[in-house]
């Protein structure tokens, strides 16, 4: 998870030209949040946010309680209230109204540094005072980054100035550097954490410690080979970002550069102190430490606070002693001292002046009763800077101190290797006391030397010394490694830290110098104030009697004064060094004769005195009479100076005083012109009171209008930004004065762009009529709409153009709102679409419906049309129309009752009547019976039948030809039957025949030949009958079959006269048997028997005048005579006389006589069905 | 030689004679031959035979059912000549039990079947 990287950026008076271009050079995608702390008045109203807005595309919100830090925001303090970081949230807390010592940015840097560590970025911006300096302390000792705007850039270099001076900022730039350089370091950071490198980096980083080390300590003297790691590493890297490297061995080419490698050595002595740091620490500290060393020990009280930096904690020591001490009335010496590599440290704690936020954590009593205020800042009290002694030590190389009753080192082994801690502890063994304490800071521990201590308090590091071990670190055995002393290189300038490291050193051998080997020196003010005595001159200090002075004339010996006083008078007027020879100062056994130099020194001025040499006595006369004639001289010299300077004086009185005089009268008059102007004013002042009054009312209001103004703003924001509407105000020159968010996506838009023209912005819509519509809004001052598509992505939408009126209904501009009815259009589209696919398979159902042969209709439950097709109609005789709404018995009277019938079924029982066959008579074909097969179904709506269909086709072809066919199968068993009955009919007349033949026959071949003739005559009969279909034969067809083998070509033997005879199959049967026996005995002895011989058959109808009573006659002509009468038993008589009469029903009459046969027959003929 | 009298209801002239000739030859002295339902009735009313044999189909669309009713009525048996099969036609009830002899009958079975009926 990446961390958000988070830069506080603190600003006060003449902040805001800073802040707005330090916003505007921000870059978009830093990936860092960014917030801003400023002094506000906390009731007064900010809109800075807004105002910061306008700077940049990035969001500037002010904070809310509790708000996630989000990447690439501006968040502002809400006046009133302070903030603070908390993981992952911005937290507002209320500020507190009495809290006179109001530091929100260093509370912010505060909070920012332990939230954020390494990525922590501080920028302090113009402003008074000195908020963020401590703040950005804590950020640097974090390992964040420290930037300040440049005094000379800031409209107020307060703040920037009191940063610098920390000697902890990282970069001090002209505000618009400053937003790049951030980005530069966020990126170079975000970059390492990114990759693996960062870590590779560390890796060689802790690979090249050595190297590092190395170098530190031939430039700086110290020995950082030993301590752990981590830190060491972290600054090496964090100061690599700075420098913005990415290589080792190319900082480690920088590091030559000697201000590189102090700057860098600086980097590793950050530590962050404060004053009771772990306040319940103390507190124990006070119960189980403080309180028995004060009781069971006696003797100077001596306290040692190795790693103290800038003396915070040796000073809370020294107050949490004084108030015990106090409270038992210990008048005892105290002595704390306060150690440290770090000498800049060291001159800042013993110069004991701390930032009111500094002490902010203290008590009011101890602020009250420890510190003074000086210029806003809090300085330690002498008292308590007398207890305190601070010097440098190196706690690993220098001999320890000793005979201490407590040590208090805290946060100092933790960046300690292990190794060097076990060095350390030892030490602290030796310098205790019987029952010293020790005192380490939290998560701190003996490093595994257990023994030498015992534990007091192990939650808050207290130890006491155990007298019983025997100390393993001897003094004597260690070989000191005293640190180098500086090479000369050249006067420091740039920052005042490097500054302060040559001044340690120099400090140092000077103050050795000046005080071992220096000439007696002073410092004098310009008043002839003695400000500062060296050693040697203590000696020549001699105050006067009486209230003590350090004037010189009430403080220095006596021989001085008057040189002194003189040298300085006069080094004051030329501003150079005034020198006064032999001045004879005695001392304890001789007088010794000085060289006295007064010269300036800033605004005061430095008194040295040069030994000339010890002088013997006589030179001492010689001399001290050439010094009083000197002094005398001098002293006349000045007597008559101030004698002139006296009447110049009174000169000068005089004529002041008459100056004085008229300048009175003067003032006088003006008194008086004043004094009626003054009534005048008062007057004005009156009115100018009712005007205010006035003014105030109009301010009042326009407060409240104000109020209301921002109210409907935000009420006008919150609209556009709940809206979806796409909505676009454009002035009448169609340049942008305000959208919706929504109107982003449809034009390249931005906050920046309102005032622009709308046709420079970039469109996604192609719209190139916007002036034409624009024109006609304004001539009928009415809405107009229209389509817009965005071609590439195929979406629509409705344009509408309104006029812009403003309130008092004048034309200003015009409204143009975008709705997306893509969605609208694809359903119209497809709704269409629908309609045509609906409309187009409707009517090929109705197509379907009408055209159909099956007959189609829809009846309701009273029994009337409601629907019908062509086919049906047809069926029923009428046209479509005239159905609807009729009644089924109205048009179909005969078929009516069947079909209610079944239609009731249907509708009661909801089933449907498959296959019901319909006989009857429609209109269509009026008396003709057709035959129907319909079907009706019931139509459901919900539970309820409320219409029967019926499904109609017409039969009657189909009926009547199953008729037909079941007659021919009647018919056709009919003929079978009845031929079987021929057959076997005919057979049974042949078997009689065959037997009746039996009678008077003389052998076989007699018999068959007998047979053969009649079956033949039978055959040629059954012939004639088969060419009528067997139902009937005429009696000439019979005759002239009979005839046919005995007729000769010209003349007919047999003749017929009389009508024909249409004979039935009996009739024709019986006769054709008769006929043949007749003409066969006509043959054998009748008329055929002989040449010219012939017969004549005659046909009579009519008989008794019935139409259907017939008589035949077969006569024969000139046949032979007959004699006598033949035998009537033969076949043919039976035939011609039994059979005959019995078929027919008739009379035969056979009569044989002379001339010949005469056979008649009389019947009735049968009916003859057609 | 039997004083029975057999009744013969045949229209085809012929077959009658045959019929005739054939039980006369059988020892029957007495064979009335009718050629229609009406004569054949009226030989019943005035003297009732002692069997009958009875053509079926007497031609013109004609049966001897009446005939074979009235017989039936009276008790006297009777046979039926006829040239249809069981499954040309089927007699009605009441009849469907009679014994059928198919055209062209043997001379056998006729004096057998009459033997039987007597």
């Amino acid at each position: 998870m990446s961390v958000i990287p988070v830069v506080g950026i603190g600003a006060s008076a003449g902040g805001f030209e800073a802040l707005k271009t330090l916003i505007a050079g921000t870059a978009p995608q830093t990936g860092a949040a960014y917030v801003i702390v400023q002094h506000l008045a906390p009731d007064q109203r900010s809109i800075l946010h807004e105002l910061l807005q306008g700077q940049t595309d990035l969001p500037v919100g002010q904070i809310k309680n509790g708000a996630r830090i989000e990447a690439n925001r501006f968040y502002v303090v809400p006046p009133g209230a302070v903030a603070s970081i908390e993981d992952d949230r911005l937290h507002l807390v209320e500020r507190d109204e009495h809290d006179t010592l109001h530091r929100p940015i260093d509370t912010f840097f505060r909070s920012l540094a332990t939230a954020r560590r390494r990525d922590a970025y501080c920028v302090v911006l113009s402003g008074t005072g000195s908020d963020g300096s401590a703040g950005l302390k804590e950020v640097k000792a974090a390992g964040g980054f420290a930037l300040v705007q440049e005094s000379r850039g800031a409209r107020f270099p307060g703040m920037p100035d009191s940063a610098v001076a920390t000697g902890l900022v990282d970069f001090i730039l002209p505000v618009d550097q400053i937003a790049p350089r951030l980005d530069e370091i966020i990126q170079h950071r975000r970059h390492l954490h990114a990759n693996d490198d960062q870590i590779q980096l560390r890796a060689e980083i802790e690979a090249a410690l050595p190297r590092f080390a190395a170098r530190l300590h031939d430039v700086v003297g110290n020995d950082f080979s030993d301590y752990k790691p981590g830190t060491l590493v972290r600054r090496i890297e964090r100061r690599m970002t700075v420098l913005r490297l990415t290589e080792v061995d190319r900082f480690l080419s920088v590091l030559e550069d000697a201000n590189e490698a102090r700057l860098l050595g600086q980097e590793f002595l950050i530590g962050v102190t404060r004053f009771f740091r772990d306040p319940e620490a103390f507190d124990l500290l006070r119960h189980k430490v403080i309180t028995p060393m004060l009781e069971n020990s006696d003797g100077t009280i001596r306290i040692w606070v190795p790693g103290c930096s800038t003396g915070e904690e040796a000073y809370s020591l020294a107050m949490l002693l004084i108030e015990e001490m106090e409270a038992r009335k210990d008048r005892r010496v105290l002595q704390v001292f306060g150690t440290d590599i770090d000498t800049p440290s060291l001159v800042a704690a013993r110069y004991g002046l701390y930032s009111a936020s500094s002490v902010e954590t203290l008590s009011a009593e101890r602020r009250e009763r420890f510190f003074q205020v000086e210029n806003g800042q809090y300085r330690a009290d002498p008292r308590l800077r007398e207890i305190c002694v601070f010097a440098p030590h190196n706690l690993l190389q220098d001999p320890p101190f000793s005979r201490l009753d407590l040590i208090s080192c805290r946060n100092l082994l933790i960046y300690l290797s292990s190794n060097l801690q076990r060095q350390v502890i030892p030490r602290f063994h030796f310098s205790l006391r019987d029952r010293g304490h020790l005192f380490l800071g939290p998560s701190e521990g003996l490093a595994g030397e257990d023994e030498l201590f015992s534990v007091v308090d192990k939650t808050h590091r207290i130890f006491r010394r155990n007298p019983d071990v025997k100390t393993s670190y001897s003094a004597l055995l260690d070989t000191p490694r005293r640190p180098k002393l500086l090479p000369a290189e050249g006067t420091p300038t740039g920052p005042q830290m490097e500054m302060a490291l040559d001044l340690s050193r120099e400090t140092l051998v000077e103050r050795e110098f000046l005080r071992q080997y220096a000439r007696p020196f002073a410092l004098l003010s310009r008043a002839g104030e003695v400000l500062y005595l060296s050693q040697k001159m203590t000696g020549l200090v001699r105050p006067t009697q009486g209230t003590p002075s350090t004037m010189i004339d009430a403080y220095l010996t006596p021989e001085l004064r008057l040189p002194v006083r003189t040298a300085l008078a006069e080094a004051e007027k030329t501003g150079e060094p005034m020198r006064i020879e032999n001045v004879v100062v005695p001392q304890e056994e001789s007088s010794r004769l000085f060289d006295v130099e007064v010269g300036p020194l800033g605004s005061n001025f430095i008194l040295v005195l040069s030994q000339v040499r010890a002088v013997g006595a006589t030179d001492l006369g010689d001399a001290v009479g050439a010094r009083e004639t000197a002094d005398r001289d001098i002293l006349e010299t000045e007597n008559v100076k101030l004698r002139k300077q006296l009447n110049a004086t009174m000169q000068e009185y005089e004529t002041s005083g008459q100056e004085l005089k008229s300048t009175n009268e003067e003032l006088m008059s003006m008194n008086e012109e004043l004094q009626s102007s003054n009534e005048e004013l008062e007057t004005s002042r009156e009115e100018l009171q009712s005007i205010n009054e006035e003014l105030e009312t109009v301010n009042a209001e326009l407060q409240e209008n104000n109020r209301l103004l921002t109210r409907v703003n935000s009420d006008l924001k919150n609209l556009f930004e709940a809206t979806d509407l796409a909505v676009l105000f454009l002035d009448r020159e169609f340049c942008v004065r305000n959208f919706t968010p929504s109107t982003v996506a449809l034009f390249g838009i931005r906050p920046r762009d309102i005032g622009r023209p709308i046709a420079d912005l970039s469109s996604r819509i192609d719209y190139p009529d916007l002036e034409a519509d624009a024109h006609k809004v304004d001539e009928t001052l009415q809405s107009f709409e229209r389509e817009v598509t965005v071609s590439a992505s195929g979406q629509v939408f409705l344009l509408r153009i309104k006029p812009y009126r403003t309130t008092d209904n004048r034309l200003d501009g015009y409204v143009l709102s975008f709705v997306e009815i893509t969605e609208r259009k694809g359903y119209e589209e497809t709704l269409k679409r629908n309609e045509r696919d609906m409309a187009r398979q409707y009517a090929e159902l109705e197509n379907l419906y009408d055209t159909t042969p099956v007959g189609l209709s829809l009846v309701t439950r009273d029994m009337r049309w409601t629907r019908i097709n062509e086919s049906m109609a047809r069926i029923n005789g009428f046209p479509v129309e005239s159905h609807i709404g009729q009644r089924l018995d109205e048009l179909l009277p005969d078929l009516g009752g069947t079909l209610n019938d079944i239609y009731r079924e249907v509708f009661e029982t909801g089933e449907p009547c498959l296959g019901a066959k319909i006989v009857g008579r429609t209109d269509a074909a009026p008396g003709e019976s057709r035959d129907f097969i319909a079907d009706f179904y019931p139509v459901f709506q919900g539970e309820e039948v409320f219409a029967v269909g019926a499904c109609v086709r017409e039969v009657t072809d189909q009926s009547r030809m199953i008729q037909r066919i079941q007659k021919q199968n009647d018919q056709q068993k009919l003929l079978l039957g009845e031929l079987q009955h021929r057959v076997k009919n005919t057979l049974a007349t042949i078997s009689s025949i065959s037997k009746l033949l039996l009678k008077g026959v003389n052998g076989a071949p007699e018999y068959q030949a007998r047979l053969e003739d009649r079956l033949r005559a039978i055959a040629s009969t059954h012939d004639l009958l088969t060419d009528a279909d067997w139902s009937t034969a005429t009696l000439s067809d019979i005759v002239r079959k009979e005839a046919d083998p005995y007729e000769q070509q010209e003349k007919e033997r047999i003749r017929m006269t009389g009508p024909d005879l249409q004979l039935s199959a009996k009739e024709a049967l019986s006769l054709g048997m008769a006929i043949h026996e007749l003409t066969t005995n006509a043959a054998k002895y009748g008329a055929l028997s002989v040449e010219g011989g012939h017969v004549v058959v005659g046909t009579t109808r009519d008989i008794c005048d019935a139409p259907d009573q017939v008589r035949i006659v077969w006569k024969e002509y000139n046949g032979p005579p007959i004699t006598a009468p033949p035998d009537h038993s033969g076949f043919g008589s039976l035939v011609i006389e039994r059979v005959l009469q019995s078929d027919l029903s008739g009379e035969v009459t056979v009569d044989y006589n002379e001339d010949g046969l005469c056979f008649q027959v009389d019947f009735e003929l049968e009916k003859m069905n057609e | 030689m039997s004083k029975a009298a057999i009744l013969v209801l045949e229209d085809d002239a012929l077959i009658a004679m045959d019929i005739e000739m054939t039980l006369v030859n059988a020892g029957y002295e007495t064979v009335w031959v009718h050629s229609n339902s009406a004569s054949a009735l009226d030989q019943i009313a005035r003297e009732a035979p002692s069997a009958a044999l009875l053509d079926f189909n007497l031609g013109q669309g004609k049966v001897s059912l009446p005939v074979a009713q009235e017989l039936k009525e009276r008790g006297i048996p009777f046979v039926f000549l006829t040239g249809y099969t069981d499954a040309t036609v089927s007699l009605p009830e009441g009849l469907g039990d009679r014994r059928r002899i198919a055209k062209p009958f043997q001379a056998q079975e006729l004096v057998q079947a009459v033997g039987e009926m007597l």
